[in-house]
């Protein structure tokens, strides 16, 4: 999939994807044969945020006799692959929440034939009616938060008085967009942030995601996770607040969070999500007239209406709401979208090396008998990933290990080997880069598999570690292990040393790799026990372990 | 009996409506002819009512959609006419195809789309004026103005405008680098840069750096001209105060997603320019459909419900009536469009801007890009040489300075004393 043997030039790469671009020109994509019916189905590559619109595709099949093929994917790794020519013949669209991002390529851009804005939600705080009234904000009869700009929710925070869940900007386009509005609305220069603005921005943001306390790869995930906590804590208290689209903050009362999350309606402004359904350069004429006829659909004032009364998203069709239910939307300002890659990309990177918390990661590896070979293989070919040895893919730049981080690398066997520490300075990082992806190289797979004596002893290193506060990091094991966990402590033992841990450490999330032989059950079992989330990496060889890394660094 | 008859006659009815369908089905089939033409044209072209009656007309027109810079480069596929919207791409395109046969069936002034409380917080500004006719009038020069002084929206003189939070005084446009509105924009801001005339050659320098900020300030532009008016339309003031626009898109009433939100106003710039729907017959097919757009009433009507000018003003006024809404009966503040080597070379400046993400480098590499087809001396010396000297627009080549020719009907261009425009 994305980001895999993607040549390390971008200029070749370019030359590659223009010659294809000619040759799809030359070999007969020529007029079509004037029929304008397509082929009924219309395939798209869409984020995964967007699955909720399952049920409305069924009916547009229905209704057009165009069946909507959605397969998902991370906003990221959608982008790489509409940049790197993945999309072509194997998609005829795209449907993300926002093209901003990947309209900042160049060759995202030529890809693109037609863009549809469908519906909208911009990303806002949300926050419970009871913590806005404490923070003696005003609450709307519509039932938002009103009169509080960006800088007052950052004076919240920076008085001990707030905390928020947020996705990761490299990971989620929800993450990205708020922290594009955050910059924007703090650096307040009235236009969009170019790079020599950040700088002088640095310590608000700081001060700003001093309240980030928890964080996730995805949105719907981010929102899942969130509910759990409010309904059963279990030691792992739900932050007062969420950033997040508003649409998922005014769905969380669906999911069963009594008064749900209040969007703040931020008086700066938000940047807004358009979800434009996007026509692909290479889609064929019949695959065109299938998009023209699902976007006339989706566009129609019932299926508008209906869009905002089951996903509380807004519709682009301002008179498709009654007149009363117009209020649940108030028009907002919006705040400038960076106008260059090289700008949005320096603030992911001024964002993860300089001001949020640092991720503090120990990575439990298994390195039985079994994983010789291939798997060893992919396992390092993972680390190198995370080292920075994908600098060139979009993904592999972002999901490389940041200034700052602290990383551990616990290998385990029959036995627990020895721990290795490394901490990422924030310059010049490429020396401890380096020493991480030699110490992996150097594990030699022998011996069987004690993976919960492993994961015990990752939480005595986390408890010894310095002592100093845990509370500024981003704290969370990750489990790989390529075997039924078959020697030392047992699953339940595991469970039982977990429910004595002091609650710092119970609120430290285990992401469990899925891989050759585990316990895909048991590894869910332990995803939830500690509130993380397994990762499947049980594709083809050792590859599937490169993306599901990728993958995890959305969460660290 | 009677109900025999009945039977009887119904059924001869039917067979008589099967052989009329059949009779159809087998009568002559359209001739296909394929274009190459400009997205804000495609509306136009997929209405049922445009195709029916080319189908009448005994044609099948399959058109496919290009940014207007690069249909004079795109590889036409043997399509039968390009149909770019403005001078200088129809420009480029003849010099390309070595064509001069053009026809423009119709043309649209570049509109500013707003809201009522943002072009009251303007007029209080001294930036706009309502005129009698329900239209407003957005004096380009004051706007200019504010936004080299980055005036917030909150801060206009005279009380401003609240519902925008903090953000500058910006025009929303489209992406100048694959997007002919966008470029019309450019036209506008680069004559008031040059001193109220049409420049010469690339701005380099202080002005060059002044044209890019006004697009990088927008921030990441949207690629066609339908998104961001549908945001406009959809999202309210706060989200786009002010929308660079066809004036065909305002209003043209035909289609969908052609609604406009409470309180929408138009603003006509002053100067404005003239995005001029070109149509460039590359064989007698394309040729007989220019000619056809061109001169068929009905296909003339279409177009104006499609929110364009034709030849026949009254036709497109009594359209916009009908809808509600208010049209200028004259544009008569208008530039032209620089050549199109100018304009080329404004537009890889900004491509360098927007690859820096800073300053646009200096606009010498542009002069290459127009000047690599075969120049058969017409077209005059036009781009690079430093030798040639910015001012005396008279003796240059006309046609570097201005648009080979004025739709019927289109206005007069500037500079011509203009009283109205005070």
């Amino acid at each position: 999939m994305a980001g895999t043997g993607r040549p390390a030039s971008g200029s070749s790469f370019a030359a590659a994807a223009t010659a294809a671009a000619v040759l799809a020109a030359a070999s007969g994509c020529g007029w079509g044969d004037g029929g304008s019916g397509g082929s009924g189905e219309l395939r798209v590559l869409a984020g995964s945020e967007l699955a909720d619109m399952e049920p409305l595709l069924e009916r547009a099949a229905e209704e057009t006799g165009v069946t909507v093929t959605m397969e998902y994917t991370g906003t990221l790794d959608g982008v790489e692959q509409v940049v790197g020519g993945g999309t072509e013949g194997r998609y005829d669209a795209v449907w993300f929440s926002s093209n901003r991002y990947l309209n900042l390529y160049p060759e995202a851009r030529e890809a693109l034939r037609q863009e549809t804005p469908v519906m909208a939600s911009p990303v806002v705080l949300g926050v419970s009616e009871h913590k806005a009234r404490g923070l003696g904000w005003e609450v709307s009869k519509g039932g938002a938060v009103t009169g509080v700009s960006w800088s007052g929710i950052a004076d919240a925070v920076n008085a001990g008085d707030l905390d928020y869940a947020m996705t990761g900007p490299a990971a989620s386009n929800s993450g990205f967009s708020a922290l594009v509005g955050v910059a924007a609305a703090l650096a307040d220069t009235g236009a969009a942030l170019e790079p020599s603005d950040i700088d002088g921005v640095t310590d608000e943001l700081q001060g700003f995601f001093a309240g980030q306390t928890f964080t996730a790869g995805s949105s719907g995930w981010l929102a899942e996770e969130y509910a759990d906590r409010v309904r059963e804590p279990e030691g792992r208290p739900a932050p007062d607040a969420m950033i997040n689209y508003e649409s998922v903050l005014m769905s969380l009362e669906d999911e069963g969070i009594p008064g749900g999350l209040l969007p703040v309606h931020p008086t700066d402004g938000a940047v807004t999500a358009d979800y434009p359904l996007s026509l692909l350069e290479s889609a064929s004429d019949g695959a065109a007239a299938d998009y023209d006829a699902v976007v006339e659909h989706l566009l129609s004032p019932e299926v508008q209406r209906e869009i905002a009364a089951d996903t509380h998203r807004r519709p682009m069709e301002r008179d498709a709401l009654p007149e009363d239910a117009r209020g649940a939307f108030p028009e907002l300002p919006e705040l400038p979208f960076p106008a260059t890659a090289e700008s949005a990309d320096a603030l992911i990177a001024a964002y993860y090396d300089r001001i949020r918390k640092p991720a503090r990661t120990v990575y439990v590896l298994d390195v039985s008998s079994s994983m010789a070979g291939d798997r060893i293989e992919g396992l390092r070919s993972a680390m190198h990933t995370l080292t920075g040895g994908d600098a060139d893919s979009i993904p592999g730049r972002f999901q490389r290990f940041y200034g700052r981080e602290r990383v551990t690398v616990l290998p385990f066997s029959s036995s627990v080997h020895a721990p290795e520490s490394f901490e990422v300075p924030e310059e010049e990082p490429d020396g401890v880069l380096t020493s991480i992806r030699d110490h992996v190289d150097a594990l030699r797979p022998e011996g069987g598999t004690a993976g919960y004596d492993a994961l015990d002893e990752a939480y005595a290193l986390l408890e010894d570690e310095d002592g100093e506060d845990t509370d500024g990091a981003f704290t969370s094991i990750v489990l790989m292990t390529d075997g039924r966990i078959n020697e030392g402590m047992s699953f339940d033992d595991l469970a039982e040393a977990h429910a004595d841990l002091p609650d710092e450490l119970r609120s430290v999330p285990v992401f469990p790799v899925v891989f050759g032989e585990s316990d895909p059950e048991e590894m869910e079992d332990l995803a939830a026990l500690t509130g993380g989330r397994a990762f499947n990496a049980q594709g083809d060889g050792g590859a599937s372990l490169d993306e599901a890394f990728r993958e995890i660094r959305g969460y660290q | 009996m009677r109900r025999i008859t009945a039977l009887v006659v119904s059924g001869l009815l039917v067979a008589g409506v099967l052989a009329a369908v059949v009779w159809n089905l087998a009568g002559p089939t359209p001739q296909r002819v394929t274009g190459v033409i400009g997205s804000e044209k495609a509306a136009y072209f997929d209405d049922p009512d445009v195709v029916a009656r080319l189908a009448d007309l005994g044609y099948e027109v399959e058109v496919r959609t290009r940014g207007s810079r690069s249909i004079a480069r795109a590889d036409l596929d043997g399509a039968d006419f390009g149909f770019p919207g403005s001078d200088p791409s129809a420009e480029a395109f003849q010099r390309e195809h070595g064509t001069e046969r053009e026809y423009r069936p119709f043309y649209s002034p570049m509109v500013v789309l707003s809201h009522r409380p943002v072009a009251e917080a303007l007029r209080e500004a001294g930036a706009a004026a309502e005129e009698d006719d329900g239209t407003w009038t957005l004096d380009m020069a004051a706007y200019l103005d504010l936004t080299e002084e980055r005036t917030r929206w909150r801060d206009l003189p005279g009380g401003g405008y609240e519902g925008a939070g903090r953000s500058e005084v910006l025009v929303r446009t489209t992406d100048p680098r694959t997007s002919n509105s966008a470029a019309m924009y450019l036209a506008v801001i680069a004559y008031l840069l040059n001193g109220e005339e049409v420049p010469q050659e690339p701005p380099a320098g202080g002005e060059a750096e002044r044209i890019a900020r006004l697009f990088l300030a927008q921030g990441a532009p949207p690629e066609s001209s339908k998104q961001p008016f549908d945001q406009y339309a959809a999202l309210g003031p706060g989200h786009t105060p002010l929308l660079w626009a066809y004036e065909a898109q305002y209003a043209g009433t035909r289609g969908s997603g052609t609604g406009l939100p409470d309180g929408a106003v138009v603003m006509y710039p002053a100067p404005t320019t003239v995005s001029n729907h070109t149509l460039l017959p590359l064989t007698d097919a394309g040729d007989e459909v220019g000619r056809l757009l061109t001169e068929d009433p009905e296909l003339q009507r279409l177009a104006a419900e499609h929110g364009f000018r034709t030849a026949d003003a009254d036709q497109f006024a009594a359209a916009a009536e009908e809808a509600g809404r208010p049209v200028r009966a004259q544009v008569a503040d208008v530039v032209n469009a620089p050549a199109f080597e100018v304009v080329e070379g404004m537009l890889s400046g900004l491509e360098t801007a927007y690859a820096d993400g800073g300053m646009p480098a200096p606009a010498e590499e542009a002069s290459g890009i127009g000047g690599d087809g075969a120049d058969d001396g017409d077209s005059g010396g036009s781009s690079s040489d430093s030798d040639d000297g910015g001012g005396d627009t008279g003796t240059r080549d006309p046609r570097d300075g201005a648009a080979p020719a004025r739709p019927p009907g289109a206005p007069p261009s500037r500079p011509d004393p203009n009283p109205e425009t005070a």
